[in-house]
């Protein structure tokens, strides 16, 4: 048998670079929310949504990485995290696939001061940045 | 190694559960029937409470608690048999109150493994010994062990002439050490009838008081339909404590049983006393739970989130952008969907009051703690309820109970004075501690009063001082900064220390747990006349009324109980001081107002600048007033303020003058604003 991967992560687009998160901290994904605006908030998180009756926080991944900052289109998707202490929807250009890996197949950073902990690289040899989800908040 | 049988850890909640409810229903009775009379319906709803404990137990493998119960059960056989039987009240409630105390807390222990099981076997042998002198004045009381147990050959009357082939009867014998095997018997026989058809078991009542000796000499005995007699023996070799499950043989031909004798030799004559008041007592619970059911929080919680999800995917289905184009064509449609918007309304409104308890439950506990204090420490306090009714989240109710226990012995440990120094200081009303219930803006507040000999401000400090835990100069304190000395960690104020108050540890642990949930513990007192701690916790999942206004194009909310006035500004009212800053002239009151912003201080875009353009919420508090300028006011609103999650608190959203948000029963989002924060920071500002 081949080599057996045992980690599922999601792979999705954002300002034309690759991200994956691990599936584990995804509760779900949805197509679209009605944002509501909170005044005195940082400028990559847009607002808050109502998922299931409470209100998460959605941060704009592009904001928050930094990257250009442009409309968001119909493909455009709220991929939900939840971390054991947090949940917060996740603003993403498009959800593209998922992507299995296994710990070795991880190029890990150096240090643990990025949200990203490492590459993983897909058939295409592309590079996706696996983002750490407890590290967003 | 658990405490209680391997197998029974998924009644375990249920079993503590039960358990608790029952001794805390005792203890009702108990206080109720101390100063007066013992009625026979509360002796037999007593008998049934420990009965009911005995049993549970046991099912849970509890033996030191069971044969607690069971001596206590006793008791109140003799009591109940016997209404003229002589007793002495004051050591039998002594016993009782041992006795439930006991049992509470092994029950509230009992998923601790590192606290051993309790053993009872003192406090048993000191009821035995009430027993025997009660019994002694009524040796008629005894009948009970003479009771008839003719079981010839019970397993044969259980057949039939006209049964099927398909009839069985099997006999399960318990192993000889197993307590209670009626009780293992009727979970066996729930688990059985959920696989076959259960036709008749011998003895056929095993909540009666003799089935236990008849299972434990005879054997219990099912008679079901089944096609696979294996299987069943199988399930019912697989019952806890079951030594042997057989199949019993068909007799060839037996006589026609006869009618009448036959359910009066399975299951002997019920007693006579019990029947009226096991009926009488069941009534009473009837009468007063009106039919309650516990349920489980959790529960309660996705209810009120599934009934959430259905108005939002209600407002889904009747707003859809695809029925646009038949607008006008689908009145049937319409006229349904007005119907279902009534009824998901009626949903939410049911689902919010559910979770609403009346305060009482956690108040009434006290009484108790009241009763123990004044048998020891001989104060005589009276315990008043005020507001019981208020009705609090079951939350805010659990989160309580523990901060009034301390406050409560507080009150009459350090603060009611003994009966001679009373006298001595002339006071001639009765000792009292009065709990206070109320609503406060959207706060729940509680107060324990009691006119007792109230706190010395310089008492404290000195003491204070002694302890090393001034944190300023002594000179600086204010009054009211002495009294809240109290709560500091490691703070006495009573030299002896006795057993219900402890060393003041109690205070600042009390205050840091209410400050964990967001509440706050105050305190104010007089010398001579008493003390006063107040306890205000948000009522978090309670409605508050609101006030909705438009800042731009979105809606936000603002507590009614923040608001004192809202009005339009005239031109000729409104001034700018040199230093730019912006008044109103009130005129009702003859003075000025700061005027704030709103907009401004949020940072926000498209909004209306022009004052005599938007509306004034005049916001008031102890200290200062602001007129807070929002575009317009739209409605009215009652709506559940829930504070931001953890991560949004980060960002100092609270010190930015937002308290929360709501979700609006269309599923929508409304931020809420938190005036009081709003007019602090004017006041430092300023």
């Amino acid at each position: 048998m081949a080599d057996v991967k045992e980690n599922t992560a999601v792979v999705f687009r954002c300002a034309d670079k690759l991200f994956a998160v691990e599936i584990s901290n995804i509760l779900e994904i949805r197509a679209k929310a009605d944002i509501t605006f909170i005044p005195c908030l940082p400028k990559f998180i847009s607002g808050v949504i109502n998922l299931m009756g409470d209100v998460i926080p959605v941060i704009d991944l592009r904001k928050k990485l930094g990257f250009e900052d442009t409309e968001y289109d119909e493909r455009s998707c709220f991929i939900i995290i939840k971390t054991a202490d947090d949940t917060a929807a996740l603003r993403v250009d498009r959800v593209l696939t998922s992507a299995a890996y296994s710990e070795e197949d991880i190029i890990r950073l150096p240090e643990e001061s990025s949200v990203m902990s490492g590459y993983i690289t897909d058939e295409e040899g592309r590079h996706i940045s696996l983002l750490e989800a407890q590290r967003l908040f | 190694m658990a405490k209680f049988e391997a197998g029974m850890e998924a009644m375990l909640d249920m079993f503590v559960f039960e358990t608790t409810d029952l001794l805390e229903k005792l203890d009702d009775i108990l206080l109720r029937t101390e100063a007066g009379e013992l009625e026979p319906d509360d002796i037999g709803e007593i008998f049934r409470i420990m009965h009911t404990v005995k049993g549970s137990a046991a099912m849970m493998g509890l033996q030191n608690m069971s044969k607690l119960a069971h001596a206590l059960e006793d008791l109140f056989f003799i009591i109940r048999e016997d209404p003229s039987v002589k007793y002495e009240k004051a050591p039998l409630y002594e016993l009782l109150y041992e006795g439930s105390d006991c049992l509470k807390n092994e029950t509230e222990n009992i998923s601790d493994e590192s606290i051993p099981l309790s053993d009872f076997s003192a406090l048993i042998d000191r009821i035995h010994a009430f027993a025997e002198v009660m019994k002694g004045g009524a040796p008629a009381a005894a009948a009970r062990e003479e009771q008839p147990q003719e079981e010839a050959n019970g397993a044969a009357l259980l057949f039939d002439d006209k049964d099927e082939a398909d009839v069985f009867v099997f006999k399960v014998v318990y192993e000889s050490t197993c307590l209670m095997p009626e009780i293992r018997a009727m979970v066996l026989l729930n688990q059985i009838k959920a696989a076959a058809q259960v036709i008749k078991t011998l003895p056929d009542d095993l909540d009666s008081d003799d089935a236990s000796d008849a299972v434990a000499s005879d054997g219990f005995y099912i008679k079901l339909k089944t096609d696979n007699t294996d299987n069943m023996l199988d399930m019912l070799e697989a019952g806890i404590n079951v030594q042997s499950a057989q199949v019993v043989a068909r007799p060839e031909k037996k006589p026609a049983p006869k009618p009448a004798p036959a359910p009066a030799a399975v299951s002997p004559p019920p007693e006579k006393a019990p029947a009226p008041a096991k009926a009488a007592a069941a009534k009473k619970t009837d009468d007063k739970s009106g039919g309650m059911i516990s349920v489980k929080v959790e529960k309660l919680d996705r209810l009120m989130r599934l009934a959430q999800e259905i108005v939002i995917a209600q407002s889904g289905v009747l707003h859809s952008s695809d029925l646009k184009p038949f607008k006008n064509e689908l009145p049937n449609f319409y006229k349904s969907s007005r119907e279902l918007k009534k009824l998901t309304d009626e949903l939410q409104d049911m689902v919010m009051s559910v979770r609403m308890v009346p305060i009482n439950g956690a108040f009434s506990k006290m009484n108790r703690v009241i009763r123990d204090m004044n048998k020891t420490l001989g104060k005589n306090v009276t315990l008043v309820f005020e507001g019981e009714n208020t009705e609090v989240d079951k939350s805010i109710a659990d989160l309580l109970g523990d901060p009034l226990m301390h406050l409560v012995r507080n009150a009459v440990d350090h603060g009611i004075e003994m009966p001679e120094k009373r006298a001595a200081a002339g006071k001639t009303e009765p000792a009292k501690v009065i709990l206070n219930a109320h609503y406060e803006s959207n706060e729940v507040v509680v107060t324990v009063t009691d006119n007792g000999g109230g706190m010395d401000a310089q008492v404290l400090l000195s003491k204070a001082k002694k302890y090393g835990i001034l944190t300023k100069p002594e000179q600086e304190y204010t009054e009211k900064e002495c009294f809240e000395l109290i709560m500091a960690p490691g703070f006495s104020t009573n030299d002896d220390v006795t057993e219900y108050s402890g060393r003041g540890v109690g205070m600042d642990v009390v205050k840091k747990n209410l400050e964990k949930a967001g509440g706050k513990l105050l305190v104010d007192s007089k010398l001579g006349e008493g003390s006063v701690f107040t306890i205000r916790v948000p009522m978090s999942l309670t409605v508050s009324d609101c006030m909705g206004f438009m800042l731009g194009s979105q809606e936000y909310a603002v507590p009614v109980s923040e608001l004192s006035e809202i009005f339009r500004p005239l031109e000729e009212n409104i001034t700018v001081t040199p230093e730019g800053e912006e008044m109103i002239y009130l005129s009702e009151e003859k003075k000025f107002c700061r005027i704030i912003r709103l907009a401004e201080k949020f940072k926000l875009n498209g909004c209306k600048t022009d004052l005599t353009d938007g509306i004034m919420l005049l916001c008031k508090n102890a200290s200062a007033q602001a007129a807070l300028f929002a575009d317009s006011v739209t409605e009215d609103m009652q709506i559940v303020i829930k504070p931001f999650s953890a991560y949004l608190a980060r960002f100092g959203l609270k010190e930015s003058g937002f308290s929360g948000t709501s979700v609006l029963g269309d599923g929508s989002i409304i931020p809420v604003i938190d005036a009081n924060t709003i007019l602090k920071g004017a006041e430092v500002n300023g």
